[in-house]
């Protein structure tokens, strides 16, 4: 339990450190994301630019917070979006039952057979390249996790005493799931957002860097990597450094994630399966 | 004639895997076909002449109503005939394209999975054993950090302090298994490295949790009293009986092995699925795109069999 | 006078500063059964989980001597005491259930004991052990796994598994609490049938002093981590001296008598660390008197007798 406390507080930490950075950052730094300086490009880390300059002469660090805030938006929406839509049709089919609980769960099962990166290239094609469908891929590739999250926890729920005692009063269903399950799972699904949003991230970052999500100039933390591979040999600081500053945010993320969890009842944990 | 339960219970599987992926086509195809654009436009041109569209529609089959479009391309996939690309690599089958290049990917990923597997009972297993003591919270922090670093990004970090520095690893470019197996283990290994980090981290701490929840049952001390060695003990008593939900775990994350596989293959220049699905996407290949997202698909649900196949034969008690 | 099989001096099990069980002392005669008895949490399981050296994490034993076929045991390494365990002394566990490894055979189970035996034709063997135990179709057993049998089967199995062996101490928590009537009867004929053939001495936990009496040849009675008497079977039976043997053994005979009122010991075992100074029944006793607040030894009454108690001094 002790480690538990710790890990919270330790991710806590580091990610209320990060939002800050990515929220307040652009406004506190001294150059703005986009400034190109052609007098000092690749430069390395030293006093004034702490992570150096990319071949436009652009502050990485700035970009570094100002994308960062980006694909923390792109992935917080997405999440947000499969979560919502995940948890709805979970939690219908689980009060449904039978035969339409079934089918929906194979439906969502197949949606989760396409890996996550895979799925993210065919909407690309078929959606067409930029910042709106990354989200529409990272709502859909969470939208599988959610829903049988969301079904078993409240097939769980569903048979516990204070459920019954709302159906025998009469009370609708949308109002008992909406009341009564809802607020007892949002813990366990808010865990599961965390670590969602961590990887949102990658899968963001890894599109960008491939060409397919936010297009530049607009920074996104999959852009800068992408900028920092090209001229790699030259300047490894940009990539090595912009992917650490990265790393440590995910990490903050699922130590928050882990923390939460270690937390969590302990009886809906299980229900939550492995 | 009576089957045997076992062969049973493998065609009722194998049954359902083929209905899944017959799904599974089906909404490849109509998501393709809901994508906004006309194919013959979008290749031939804006302005081109309509008796050249007309004789492209003719060609790909794209005036023929959706449900036999559905069937042509889904008889055809039974032939190993998924037609032609629209972009990529002049006009040649898909599916000879997708058969040269699956092997690598599936190297690629075999390979990763081994090193993640090593990785993670070598770690899984002192955590357990050291529990609460400094080697278990490192590895346990190694774990968090391992899954939270984006793969392609640590691909390029090892890249950078090992294949620049140390001339063994190449930082580019692959040779096959077919040319050269060490060729293939020295240009993989760094590739296969950055996939299994993370998927290591996940391994290992699950191992440790089935390993501690396993050392605590009573079947273990009474293999104690009985007199057996500690090591036998781990051994039969304990890692035989954390394997079921260890094993669960790696049939979870193909899923993301094989999507780890796509972005890595390009860092790496490997010419494999992965690359080979970048390259239709940026191209706008309808056909070979839909090609590979089902080609991933049969992976997924075929190893999903498997390792559910692996699963039964490890639990006693699912062999009912 | 035959030399003793195995005698324990002084043995105290704490779990840190937390005192279990404190002072233990006895000696076993080779075929002899001893029955300990008493309630749950008196110590009995952890006096002998700390003879095998088993004893969870957390919890150390100390004592001045434990002598096995003439050799003290006592100060011997963890790493060296292990071929003693199974082969010289062997535990058979309150729960057959649990005994055995769910993803292993029974057959493997026989195999990997007999192994310990340097044993060859193991099947042949293994299927002789379970037959001997009264097991039909040992052949088919073998290939059986733990979750397909009954509790009664695997109780026999375990036997069996033990008996391939042959210690020369065994061990048994408790054995039959989980069986039905019958089915008790029967493995405790099973077990007088295992101290026959190989010579074994017993050591049998139980808080049924009804199977105590069947089984034992002396019974240690234990209470708040503290042997409280000790005698031959038929004598402590019938004419306990120690107020807390007395009343075990008045409620017993209530219950068989089906009587009105059960003959009941008021109050309750005190926790570990919750003993008072003195004699540990004292709060209970009804002929606590002057003197027993002070520390009771267990001392010896006459030959095969000691008491923990100055009743009688």
């Amino acid at each position: 339990m002790r480690r538990g406390r710790a890990t919270l507080r330790l991710g806590l930490g580091i990610t209320g450190v990060v939002l800050f950075g990515v929220l307040a950052g652009p406004f506190l730094t001294p150059f703005g994301p986009e400034e190109m300086d052609f007098l000092n490009v690749l430069t390395p880390p030293d006093a004034m630019h702490w992570l150096g300059t990319d071949s436009f002469g652009r502050d990485v660090l700035s970009r570094v917070l100002s994308g960062g805030r980006i694909s923390l938006f792109i992935s917080a929406c997405g999440v947000a979006a499969g979560a919502v839509l995940g948890t709805t049709i979970g939690m219908g089919a689980a009060w449904r039952g039978g035969a339409a609980e079934a089918g929906v769960m194979a439906g969502s099962d197949l949606l989760f057979a396409f890996p996550s990166f895979v799925l993210a290239l065919f909407l690309m094609v078929v959606l067409g390249f930029g910042v709106q469908n990354v989200i529409v891929a990272i709502a859909l590739t969470y939208l599988p996790i959610f829903a049988r999250l969301s079904r078993n926890l409240t097939r769980t729920l569903m048979h516990e005493p204070f459920v019954q005692a709302a159906r025998l009063m009469g009370q609708p269903p949308r109002r008992i799931l909406l009341s009564e399950i809802l607020p007892n799972i949002l813990s366990t699904l808010m865990v599961q957002a965390s670590i969602g949003i961590a990887f949102g991230i990658v899968i963001e970052a890894g599109l960008s860097f491939l060409g397919l999500g936010v297009q530049p100039p607009t920074p996104s933390l999959g852009v800068i990597l992408s900028d920092g591979r090209e001229y790699f040999q030259r300047a490894p600081w940009v990539l090595t450094l912009t992917g650490a500053l990265v790393s440590v945010a995910l990490l903050g993320l699922n130590l928050l994630g882990d923390g939460l969890r270690d937390l969590a009842d302990p009886r809906l944990r299980r229900a939550a399966g492995p | 004639m009576r089957l045997p339960p076992v062969l049973l219970g493998l065609l009722r599987r194998t049954g359902i895997l083929a209905l899944t992926l017959l799904a599974g086509a089906l909404l490849v195809f109509l998501a393709m076909k809901a994508a906004p654009g006309d194919p013959a436009l979008s290749v031939l041109g804006e302005n081109a002449r309509p008796e050249l569209v007309q004789a492209f529609r003719r060609d790909y089959g794209l005036d023929l109503p959706l449900w036999r479009q559905f069937l042509r391309w889904i008889g055809g996939a039974l032939h190993g005939d998924l037609g032609r690309t629209l972009t990529i690599a002049g006009g040649v089958p898909v599916g000879e394209l997708i058969a040269t290049r699956l092997p690598v990917t599936a190297f690629v990923g075999l390979y990763a999975l081994l090193l993640a597997v090593i990785l993670s009972l070598i770690l899984g297993t002192v955590a357990a054993l050291q529990r609460g003591r400094a080697l278990d919270t490192l590895t346990t922090s190694l774990a968090v950090l391992g899954v939270s670093m984006p793969d392609f990004w640590l691909g390029y970090v090892l890249v950078f302090f090992l294949a620049l520095n140390l001339p063994i690893f190449p930082s580019y470019g692959f040779v096959s298994p077919a040319q050269s197996i060490p060729g293939a283990l020295l240009s993989g290994f760094l590739p296969a490295l950055a996939i299994a980090a993370p998927m290591a981290a996940v391994f290992s701490r699950v191992l440790r949790a089935a390993l501690l929840e396993v050392l605590h049952r009573p079947h273990v001390q009474a293999a104690r009293s009985l007199g057996h060695g500690e090591a036998f003990i781990f051994l039969h008593a304990v890692l035989r009986n954390a394997l079921i939900p260890y094993v669960t775990v790696i049939g979870l994350q193909v899923r993301y092995l094989l999507g780890g596989v796509v972005v890595i293959e390009r860092v790496f220049g490997i010419p494999g699925i992965g690359s080979l699905m970048v390259d239709a996407a940026f191209g706008r290949d309808y056909p070979l795109i839909q090609a590979c997202a089902l080609t991933f698909l049969a992976v997924v649900l075929a190893t999903n069999l498997l390792v559910d196949l692996v699963c039964t034969r490890l639990d006693p008690k699912a062999r009912a | 006078m035959t030399r003793p099989l195995l005698e324990v001096r002084n043995l105290s099990v704490g779990a840190g500063a937390l005192a279990l069980v404190r002072g233990v002392d006895f000696t076993l005669l080779p075929g002899e059964t001893l029955g300990i008895i008493g309630e749950s949490g008196s110590g009995k399981t952890i006096t002998c989980l700390a003879l095998l050296r088993l004893l969870p994490e957390g919890l150390h034993a100390t004592a001045d001597a434990m002598v096995w076929r003439d050799r003290d045991l006592a100060a011997l390494p963890d790493r060296d005491f292990r071929p003693y365990r199974g082969r010289e002394m062997a535990m058979v566990f309150q729960d057959p259930v649990g005994s055995f490894n769910p993803a292993k055979r029974i057959g493997w189970h026989l195999r990997t004991a007999l192994a310990r035996r340097g044993a060859r034709d193991w099947r042949a063997e293994a299927a002789g052990l379970l037959g001997s135990v009264g097991i039909r179709h040992p052949e088919a057993v073998l290939e059986r796994y733990p979750h397909q049998l009954s509790g009664g089967m695997l109780q026999r199995a375990l036997i069996a598994m033990v008996a391939a062996l042959e210690p020369g101490l065994i061990v048994a928590d408790e054995p039959t609490t989980n069986l039905d009537n019958i089915v008790e009867q029967q493995i405790l004929a099973l077990f007088r049938d295992l101290r026959q053939r190989l010579s074994a001495a017993f050591i049998f936990i139980t808080h049924d002093i009804g199977i105590a009496a069947q089984v034992s040849d002396r019974i240690a009675v234990m209470y708040a981590g503290e042997i409280v008497e000790t005698g031959p079977a038929a004598e402590l039976l019938a004419a306990p001296r120690h107020p807390y043997t007395r009343g075990l053994i008045a409620t017993a005979e209530a219950l068989v008598a089906r009587a009105g009122t059960l003959a009941e010991i008021p109050g309750q075992l005190p926790a570990p660390g919750m003993r008072p100074e003195g004699c540990v029944f004292r709060p209970r006793c009804a002929a606590a008197r002057e003197g027993c607040e002070g520390a009771q030894a267990l001392r010896s009454i006459a030959p095969q007798r000691a008491l923990r108690c100055l009743l009688d001094a």
